[in-house]
């Protein structure tokens, strides 16, 4: 099985050791942890740089090749415990807000960080590829979202159309004021 | 009808609300069940990318006449075998 706690550990440490300012587990992973159960095979951890600094996962390769994780998968996935991980460089606003504002989970005594309910859906709203848009309607019928703090993010990231769009397209209420 | 959807939404509810260790159990056979498949997508996808690498190379001018009439008679349908033509036309 996963060895969450120890994959949540070893970010810990690169967290502790500079290598990143911050970060947050996101995507299908993330989705499951609040919802169903479904078919992933990689963790995607949004990471945020130091603003200063270079942006560049070369840092956390070499960090993690220094840890004895040298392993990539076929789509440039790295294997920590076995399992492949994704590193995705927050790349705009929404992004770096998700990561800011994450919460934590606690697995086998292991705090990670995990992008909210809410991000999840804002983010999945931005790509909104087909899985994207299941992701969201799938969140919202389980009621793992507060709606209020959707809308503010939805506000404050210019997203209010493309969720009205979304709403009407997929026949989802729309709690949004514009 | 109405009672098979709400037992149906009450069932997602209680999988959702499964303990982590539980969900990434079931996650993994999930993975497990649907392994092979995924190895004859990922096949698939190479074949079909080695295919378009292949044609690619190919001048249908530089065809023999014998190739030139398996590529026309070639069930792929007519309409596809004048668009490969032309792409291996433009070449």
């Amino acid at each position: 099985m996963v060895k969450l706690a120890k994959i949540f550990n070893v970010i810990n440490e690169m967290k502790d050791n500079g290598i990143i300012e911050d970060y947050a587990l996101g995507g299908a992973f993330a989705a499951v942890i609040y919802s169903e159960t479904f078919s992933t095979n990689d963790m995607d951890f949004f990471i945020n740089f130091k603003s200063s600094g270079l942006i560049s996962l070369s840092g956390i390769f070499s960090y993690l090749k220094n840890a004895g994780y040298d392993t990539y998968g076929e789509d440039g996935s790295i294997l920590i415990e076995d399992f492949p991980v994704q590193f995705l460089s927050t790349g705009n606003n929404l992004e770096i807000d998700a990561v800011e504002n994450a919460g934590s989970i606690t697995f086998d005594g292991i705090v990670g960080k995990i992008i909210t309910p809410e991000y999840l859906v804002a983010i999945a709203l931005n790509i909104g590829r087909p899985k994207d848009r299941n992701r969201i309607v799938q969140m919202l019928e389980l009621n793992k979202v507060n709606l209020v703090a959707l809308c503010e993010v939805f506000n404050k990231h210019g997203l209010i159309n493309k969720w009205i769009n979304f709403c009407n397209l997929m026949g989802v209420i729309n709690h949004c004021v514009k | 009808m109405k009672d098979i959807y709400a037992k149906k939404a009450e069932s997602r509810k209680a999988k959702a609300n499964l303990p982590l260790s539980e969900k990434l159990a079931i996650m993994e056979s999930i993975n497990e069940m649907i392994a092979p498949l995924v190895a004859i997508r990922k096949q698939r996808d190479a074949d079909r990318e080695k295919l378009i690498s292949e044609l690619s190379q190919i001048k249908y001018e530089e065809l023999s006449d014998e190739q030139r009439k398996i590529l026309d008679s070639y069930n792929i349908g007519k309409k596809m075998a004048e668009e490969i033509k032309a792409f291996l036309a433009k070449q």
